[in-house]
């Protein structure tokens, strides 16, 4: 263990060093989910306000999300895209017709799709897990249509019928402890 | 519904450090991919704090984050020739402020986007995680964003400062 003056935004803090070594990377566990249906909406930034409010609405007819990414599709517009269960797809259809009218805007649903998502010790601390996970899906000759990395975790949204091929592939890439 | 009838409570809120994020437009023809640079990355010991990917038909985009004292290697890494064929877009300044739980319910999300529209506070990308919704912005704003996020949420009384006070790193 080593002490020593290091800086963040300007002040001084300790600095110690841990020793810790793993052949594998652990994670706490691997999840796969079926049958979901992936919505992308598609809007000008400059109804992120609006889109706010419809996102409000939308949560008395999908009660429950898996997965949520937002990009910018270029200087003007902004995607938000949607993982549910594909059982309540049919309950935005008929808004999301009233949307697809709009300018600059779209609505476009990707159903029967598979998710796997796993999390583990300090994964938004530490460089190379993405790399593992994709390249081992990758080799595999898995296609990922959607990921989504933040804080701890890995979400990875398959075509139909590829979770179960992918949990497998990852459980053998990672490793999980007994009772993990 | 009034804004007062919408609030919500929630565990917490954190900012991140000052952070870059990289956006990769891929063509569906093009050979580079974003594969390829998760493993140079990976390569040169850089950690992604943030990703997100969304493959289409015709092409796929990518985003992510590295402290901005990685950016330096990393752009040295988009530089290669191999990459050349990726419309690649970099956002300085960047900052991630993750809010939790979100508890699968897109209420809290659709707060935070309203509040972002409403005081046109920038959007450079977003994920979820099993329990938290980080979202990409302008560093300089985050304290601002904080500041307007509370219109619409509670956040308990005993409250940690918004900003780490540690760093982890992997050697």
């Amino acid at each position: 263990m080593q002490a020593g003056g290091h800086c963040i935004d300007g002040g001084m803090f300790l600095e110690t060093i841990a020793v810790y070594w793993e052949s594998r990377v652990k994670v706490y566990s691997i999840t796969e989910l079926t049958g979901l249906t992936l919505a992308r909406f598609t809007f000008p930034i400059s109804d992120s306000e609006r889109w706010g409010d419809r996102l409000i609405q939308l949560e008395s007819v999908i009660s429950r999300f898996e997965l949520v990414i937002q990009d910018r599709i270029d200087s003007e517009s902004l995607q938000i895209s949607l993982l549910f269960h594909c059982s309540l797809q049919g309950n935005i259809e008929e808004m999301a017709e009233q949307w697809n009218s709009e300018p600059s805007t779209s609505v476009a649903f990707s159903s029967s799709l598979d998710l796997v998502f796993l999390h583990g010790p300090h994964f938004q601390d530490r460089y190379g897990i993405a790399d593992i996970a994709f390249s081992a899906l990758q080799e595999g000759k898995i296609d990922i249509i959607a990921a989504g990395c933040a804080g701890t975790t890995i979400y990875i949204v398959l075509p139909d019928k590829m979770g179960h091929a992918a949990k497998q592939i990852l459980t053998d890439t990672f490793f999980i402890p007994a009772g993990g | 519904m009034s804004e007062k009838e919408r609030k919500i409570s929630i565990g917490g809120i954190k900012f991140s450090e000052e952070l870059v994020q990289v956006s990769l437009l891929k063509a569906g023809e093009s050979k580079s991919s974003f594969g390829d640079l998760l493993q140079l990355l990976s390569e040169k010991k850089i950690n992604i704090t943030f990703l997100c990917h969304s493959a289409g038909s015709l092409h796929s985009k990518s985003s992510f984050c590295v402290g901005c004292i990685d950016f330096a290697t990393v752009q040295e890494i988009l530089d290669f020739p191999s990459l050349a064929s990726l419309d690649i877009e970099v956002i300085r300044s960047v900052g991630t402020i993750t809010l939790f739980p979100h508890r699968n319910s897109l209420h809290l999300l659709g707060l935070i986007l309203n509040v972002f529209g409403k005081f046109d506070f920038p959007v450079y990308s977003l994920s979820t995680s099993i329990s938290a919704i980080a979202v990409n912005t302008a560093y300089s704003d985050l304290a601002r964003i904080a500041d307007k996020l509370q219109d619409v949420v509670f956040l308990p009384d005993n409250h940690a400062p918004f900003r780490k006070e540690f760093r982890l790193k992997e050697i």
